[in-house]
C-alpha cells in the first residue's frame, strides 16, 4: 500500500508534531503517586489493572487484511483454538466443592459445582491430538471472590508466540504469554481468574487476534471488537 | 527525538528512583502530545500519561528488554487513552485548544490558530482507530511492526487505517482551506 504523505499531510503533520508544554511538577507528581501506591494508600501501579480495553480490527476488511499476508494465503491455517482446564485440575476442584457444600450446608452435595464453558473435543486438523483437550472449568472455593487457576490451551503449531489477553490481565499482550510444548505444538498457560463473566481473545505472533471459535463471543461495547467469553464460578 | 539509552531503563528497572524519573522527563511531552490528539482533552491527556507512568513503574520488572521501550510504554500509554475515551464517550465530547504552545513573543496569528484549531477538528473527527494508527505513525514516526505491537492490529490493517485517516484529513482539510 503506497505511503500517503503529500504537501497537504506534511502540513498537517508538522502543525501535530508541536510538543505540548509540560507542567513543571508533572514527575514530581508522578513519583509521588508512585510512592503513594507503594504505600497502598494510591491507583493501581500495575498495567495489567483490569480497567483497560484494547483496539482491534473493527470490520471485516480489517480482519481480512490481518488474517492474509500479503501473498493472500492465510496465516497459519492450521490455527485451532481450545481453551481447557486441565482433566485433574477440574477434578480437584470438583471434589473440593463437594467436600464445601458438605461441610457448609450440612446436607447431601449438590449436583454441579463447576462450570464448562466451552468445547469438548479438539478439531485438530494434526494428528497428536486425540484426547479431549477443551475445557474450561471453574469451581466456587470457600470464598466466593477467590481467584480460579484456568488453563487456556491453543493449537496453533506454526504460530512464532501465542498470549492470552483479557479483561483479567489488563488486555497486556505481554502478561500471560503461552508456553509451547515442543512434542505436540500445543501452547498453554494457566491464569488466576476472579469468579464471573470474562472476555479474552489469544494474540498470536503478538498481533493476529484470534477468538476461541467455539466460546460465546461478545461485542466490546466501545468500538464493536468481537472477543470470546467465558463464565467463571458457579451458575 | 532519538530513543532513551537503554541503560537508564535498566537502572530504572533495579529499582533507581533517578533513572525513573529522568525516563519519564524524557517522554512526558511526546506521551502529552499524542493523549491529548487521541483524547482532545488536555485534562484526561495529562490524567491518562501520570497513570501510564505509574503503571509503567509498577511492571518494569517484566519489561523485556528485546521489546523496544518506546513501544511497550506507547502500548500502555495507549491503552490508558482507549480507556480514557471508552469513558469520555458517556459524556459530551469537549475539544480544548489552546494547549500546544504559541510563540509567547509575537503576536497571535489569527490564520494560524483557525487552522490549528481546523486540525484538531479534523483529528477529533476522525473514527479513534484511524487516529491513533496516524498518531503512531505520522507523528511518533513509528514503523508499523511496531504499530502492531502496540495496537493488536496486523500491519496491512494499520496501513488502511492511516491510508483513510489521510483522505479524510485531506479532504477535510481541503475544503476549510476553499472556504
Amino acid at each position: 500500500m503506497r505511503e500517503e504523505r503529500d504537501e497537504m499531510i506534511d502540513r498537517i503533520v508538522d502543525e501535530l508534531k508541536t510538543l505540548p508544554a509540560v507542567p513543571a511538577d508533572a514527575t514530581a507528581r508522578v513519583l509521588a503517586r508512585v510512592d503513594a501506591a507503594r504505600r497502598g494508600d494510591g491507583p493501581g501501579t500495575s498495567a495489567t489493572d483490569d480497567d483497560d480495553v484494547i483496539y482491534f480490527p473493527t470490520n471485516t476488511e480489517e480482519m481480512r487484511a490481518v488474517q492474509m499476508p500479503a501473498g493472500g494465503s492465510r496465516v497459519d491455517g492450521g490455527l485451532r483454538r481450545r481453551f481447557v482446564v486441565s482433566l485433574p485440575a477440574a477434578l480437584g476442584y470438583a471434589l473440593a466443592a463437594t467436600l464445601a457444600g458438605f461441610l457448609i450446608r450440612g446436607a447431601l452435595p449438590r449436583k454441579a459445582t463447576a462450570v464448562a464453558v466451552a468445547p469438548s473435543a479438539p478439531v485438530g486438523e494434526t494428528s497428536g491430538v486425540t484426547t479431549p483437550l477443551t475445557r474450561v472449568a471453574a469451581t466456587k472455593r470457600d470464598q466466593q471472590d477467590a481467584p480460579v487457576p484456568v488453563q487456556f490451551v491453543l493449537d496453533a503449531k506454526r504460530a512464532a508466540s501465542v498470549a492470552v489477553v483479557g479483561d483479567f490481565n489488563a488486555w497486556d499482550a505481554t502478561a500471560t504469554p503461552l508456553v509451547k510444548d515442543s512434542v505436540s505444538g500445543i501452547w498453554s498457560g494457566l491464569v488466576k481468574v476472579n469468579p464471573g463473566r470474562h472476555v479474552y481473545a489469544f494474540l498470536v505472533n503478538g498481533r493476529e487476534w484470534t477468538l476461541d471459535p467455539r466460546a460465546p463471543r461478545t461485542k466490546d461495547s466501545d468500538y464493536g471488537t468481537e472477543q470470546s467469553v467465558m463464565i467463571v464460578g458457579l451458575p | 527525538m532519538s530513543a532513551i539509552d537503554m541503560s537508564i531503563v535498566q537502572r530504572a528497572k533495579r529499582g533507581d528512583r533517578a533513572a525513573f524519573s529522568a525516563l519519564v522527563d524524557f517522554y512526558y511531552a511526546r506521551c502529552l502530545r499524542f493523549a491529548i490528539h487521541m483524547l482532545g482533552n488536555s485534562q484526561d491527556a495529562e490524567e491518562a500519561v501520570q497513570d501510564t507512568f505509574v503503571r509503567v513503574h509498577g511492571a518494569l520488572n517484566r519489561y523485556d528488554e528485546f521489546d523496544r521501550f518506546e513501544s511497550w510504554l506507547f502500548r500502555i500509554l495507549a491503552n490508558r487513552c482507549r480507556t480514557m475515551m471508552g469513558r469520555e464517550a458517556r459524556r459530551s465530547r469537549v475539544l480544548v485548544y489552546g494547549d500546544l504552545p504559541h510563540d509567547r513573543g509575537t503576536p497571535p496569528d489569527v490564520d494560524a490558530m483557525v487552522w490549528r484549531e481546523e486540525i484538531q477538528t479534523a483529528l477529533g473527527t476522525l473514527p479513534a482507530a484511524q487516529r491513533e494508527a496516524f498518531l503512531l505513525r505520522h507523528i511518533e514516526g513509528l514503523e508499523y511492526e511496531e504499530m502492531g505491537r502496540i495496537t493488536g492490529a496486523g500491519v496491512s490493517a494499520l496501513k488502511m487505517r492511516v491510508k483513510r485517516a489521510c483522505e479524510f484529513l485531506r479532504m477535510r482539510l481541503a475544503e476549510v482551506e476553499r472556504a
